[in-house]
């Protein structure tokens, strides 16, 4: 049924009712042949069952006298019996007393005589055998061959007439069907063709005509009153989505029109197609002066540069279509550069490619980073002051008591001196130089002379380690907060190291042992000193409290923090390695986020690593990476170029870089 | 090749055939008697009762031995028993329905029989020659080893007996001399 899928219906009708007249024709054949066939098998073994015995009673005289002559001769007159191709006749006793032969054909009788009646034998024969009877005696048998050619013939006389039937019966149906099907599939032809008209010129307007009152005249009727829903709801359709159309333009002008953002499309060729009112406000012109500007003109850096190249080599414009936010600076109508954010998207218009631009504003970011930063930077000096207290109070405690006791070391040393001057000066009583010697040495004896002259030196020297300590934190606390005076110079990060642990101290020396592995031969970089002390102080602290919420206060387990220097090809590399808790996998990668903190409300404020990121990563053109191992330790790798990578640079410090002293 | 099969078997046993056919010569001839029977019809009121026999008769001397006998007692004509029974005098010819004259009988004897039974309805069969020139009914003669007989052509158009073509087409017929 698969073949008759594709095939148009006048076809498949004509092809149906042809199938139907020729299997009916042709079981009908078929029938009439086989009954035929049958009632001439019938007739003939009558006809030579009658022969036979015709033959016998003629041949019964012969057989009872013993005359085959006779006989034989009664049998040759058989040859006027074509289809008869052997004869032969038994005997009484069975044994064969006369025979007949065609032309082709040989002597094969059975040696006995079958039993009468008849059988059609595989080689088309009918072979017949009749008792031969003289009364009630039997006196011989008979035996016949005839062949079946006769039926043969007649079979294929039915074939072709047969044939022929069929081929008429064909022929005739053939062209009958072929004009009345019409009927049928012209009406049905007629909608395909409207209905193929209709899809084609979406005209839902076309109605069919309805020639009938049978099933296809509904299917017209039920197709029109279709085409009438059709058409009623498209029109309504149409109405919506022009309506909704409408709308949503104006919606979608509206939030544009509304944002705080400026959006600014732009066509392939680098000319402001539209803007929005945040995109007058941010660069100070009006709308008017905007559209049909050339963008880049409005840009600091844009050179000469076509609209596409500079999307490729200042955007890192990618084949999916977007560029990830990016910052760069724009010049406004009163001549103030404004660092902007731009993020660009591409999209393909009525008119070809066109990119859409979202530019914000990023002066009060930047503004709010800087006190950030600042902001930190003071909070941590806060933080360290009662610490840095501490490690002033400890040497000048011992200051404090030294003096005391050089003080009290001077009285006796007065004391002394006094009874010299009173033994030389007392003339007036004689007195020998016995008892002059006896009275100093109870002085000197009183006075504990000989401790206070071997100590006074040690408190000396103890004195001033003590104020040295002092001096040493005091310039640490001196360089950290106030090197170079935010200028990008060259440093000595050692150096640097060195303050940092230096003012510390008091946070890590309950917890950990530190240890410093510092390249002696490190390179000066150029750097912001006082914005790299802070990202080694936030490096260290955060050592020293993850080591804190590892083991605590315990003396017994105390943790290591290793700060080492090194020089990895044109790059300075800063490790902080610490035996702390390590750092959860699942929070790692937020760890630069601002504002994120693992530390408990009042410890953290969440801004220290996105601090060290910003300086890092955005001011020094560097990498900040972590490696950690919760439960086990983290290290925090900080590499910096040597370099002086202009172009890697944050724009706000790019002319810093420029105008220092190489 | 049956034909060359029968011609080497009476060249290699000529003799001892020719002794068998004299042997079987009367047998046959009883059978024939017997089958007449069959294809020759008497008139009614032949048998005086219903029971009665059919009766074969054999003229005076009786060369069948037994096998007229055994030939009688396995057969009937028309229901009816068959009885052989020798016929010694020319008178008592009309006791019989087939009357055999053998040959030891004399010529001038088997004439004179002849011409007794021409108004009896008796099929009257003889094995001389020249019988049926006599008028006699039948006669069996000898004709390549095979015993055939003739019927005289007189037969069926005298008196009432009817001999049935299918008999008469197996016998030579030979017309009267009168």
């Amino acid at each position: 049924m698969d073949l008759l899928k594709n095939t148009s219906i006048p076809r498949k009708l004509t092809l149906l009712v042809l199938a139907a007249v020729a299997t009916a024709l042709f079981l009908s054949c078929v029938a009439f042949v086989i009954n035929d066939i049958r009632f001439m098998r019938d007739a003939m073994v009558r006809q030579l069952t009658s022969l036979a015995n015709v033959l016998g009673s003629n041949t019964a005289a012969a057989l009872t006298f013993d005359d085959t002559e006779s006989a034989q001769h009664v049998l040759s007159s058989l040859n006027v019996q074509p289809s008869v191709t052997k004869a032969c006749i038994y005997d009484a006793e069975g044994v064969v007393f006369a025979t007949y032969v065609t032309g082709v054909q040989t002597y094969d009788f059975p040696s006995t005589p079958p039993s009468a009646g008849y059988r059609f034998t595989a080689d088309g024969h009918l072979k017949v055998a009749a008792a031969i009877l003289v009364g009630e005696e039997q006196v011989g048998t008979i035996y016949l061959h005839a062949t079946l050619d006769q039926v043969r013939q007649q079979l294929a006389h039915y074939a072709e007439i047969v044939l022929v039937v069929l081929t008429m019966s064909f022929g005739t149906s053939y062209l009958l069907v072929s004009r009345l099907q019409r009927g049928i599939s012209g009406p049905i032809l007629a909608l395909a063709r409207t209905a193929e008209q209709i899809s084609t010129n979406q005209d839902y307007s076309i109605r069919v005509a309805k020639t009938s009152d049978d099933e296809l005249g509904t299917l017209y009727d039920e197709f029109n009153h279709m085409l009438e829903q059709v058409e009623t709801g498209k029109r309504a359709l149409q109405e919506a989505h022009r309506r909704l159309t409408q709308q949503s333009e104006q919606r979608m002008r509206a939030i544009v029109e509304t944002a705080a953002d400026a959006i600014i499309t732009i066509g392939d060729d680098g000319v402001i197609d539209s803007c929005n009112g945040a995109s007058c406000d941010l660069f100070g012109y009006k709308r008017e002066e905007l559209l049909g500007a050339k963008f880049t003109t409005l840009l600091t850096d844009a050179d000469d540069m076509s609209w596409q190249e500079y999307v490729r080599t200042k955007l890192d414009y990618d084949s999916s279509s977007k560029c990830a936010s990016k910052e760069i600076e724009a010049q406004r109508s009163d001549a103030k550069v404004i660092p902007l954010l731009i993020s660009l998207s591409r999209l393909v218009t009525d008119e070809g490619w066109m990119s859409t631009a979202i530019l914000r504003d990023l002066s009060e970011s930047k503004r709010l980073q800087r006190e950030l930063l600042q902001a930190q930077r003071l909070e941590s000096i806060g933080q360290l002051a009662a610490g840095i207290a501490h490690e002033i109070n400890t040497p000048m405690q011992f200051v404090g008591d030294n003096i005391e006791y050089l003080s009290q070391c001077t009285d006796r040393l007065f004391q002394v001196v006094d009874a010299y001057e009173r033994s030389l000066a007392s003339e007036s009583l004689p007195r020998s130089w016995d008892d002059r010697l006896r009275d100093l040495g109870d002085v000197i004896e009183q006075n504990r002379f000989h401790q206070v002259r071997e100590q006074i030196p040690l408190a000396i020297t103890e004195s001033l380690e003590g104020i040295e300590r002092v001096k040493h934190i005091v310039r640490a606390m001196k360089e950290f907060s106030h090197p170079g005076g935010g200028n990008r110079i060259p440093s000595d990060l050692n150096r640097a190291i060195e303050s940092t642990v230096a003012i510390t101290r008091n946070r890590w020396k309950y917890v950990a042992e530190l240890t410093l592995e510092l390249d002696p031969d490190l390179p000066s970089v150029w750097c912001y000193p006082a914005e790299m002390n802070q990202v080694f102080l936030n490096l260290i602290v955060n050592a020293s409290d993850a080591i804190a919420e590892k083991s605590g206060f315990d003396d017994d387990e105390r943790g290591r923090i290793v700060v080492r220097s090194l020089r990895v090809d044109e790059n300075i590399v800063i490790e902080v390695v610490d035996t702390g808790c390590g750092i959860p996998e699942d929070v790692r990668g937020r760890i630069f986020d601002p504002f994120f903190t693992t530390k408990e409300v009042g410890k953290g404020t969440g801004q220290g690593l996105a601090i060290c990121y910003n300086v890092v990563v955005n001011k020094h053109g560097g990498a900040l990476e972590v490696e950690s191992t919760p439960g086990i330790g983290t290290l925090f790798r900080v590499t910096i170029p040597r370099s002086r990578p202009e172009d890697t640079l944050d724009p706000e410090y790019r002319h810093v870089a420029a105008e220092a002293p190489v | 090749m049956v034909v060359a099969l029968v011609t080497a078997w009476s060249a290699f046993a000529q003799d001892a055939t020719q002794v068998e056919v004299i042997d079987r010569e009367y047998a046959i001839k009883a059978a024939f008697l017997y089958h007449f029977s069959t294809y020759v019809e008497w008139p009614p009121g032949t048998f005086e009762a219903a029971e009665a026999p059919f009766v074969i008769g054999v003229y005076q001397t009786d060369p069948f031995g037994t096998a007229l006998q055994t030939v009688a007692a396995s057969k009937k004509v028309a229901g009816r028993s068959i009885a052989i029974r020798r016929i010694d005098s020319r008178q008592d010819v009309q006791d019989c329905q087939i009357l055999f004259v053998p040959n030891s009988v004399p010529w001038q004897e088997q004439e004179a029989v002849i011409h007794s039974a021409r108004d009896a309805q008796v099929l009257v069969v003889g094995e001389s020659d020249d019988f049926v020139e006599q008028g006699g009914d039948v006669q069996f003669f000898v004709e390549g080893n095979k015993v055939r007989f003739a019927f005289g052509a007189e037969v069926t158009r005298r008196g009432e007996l009817k001999v049935s073509s299918k008999l008469l087409s197996l016998a030579k017929i030979i017309p009267s001399a009168e």
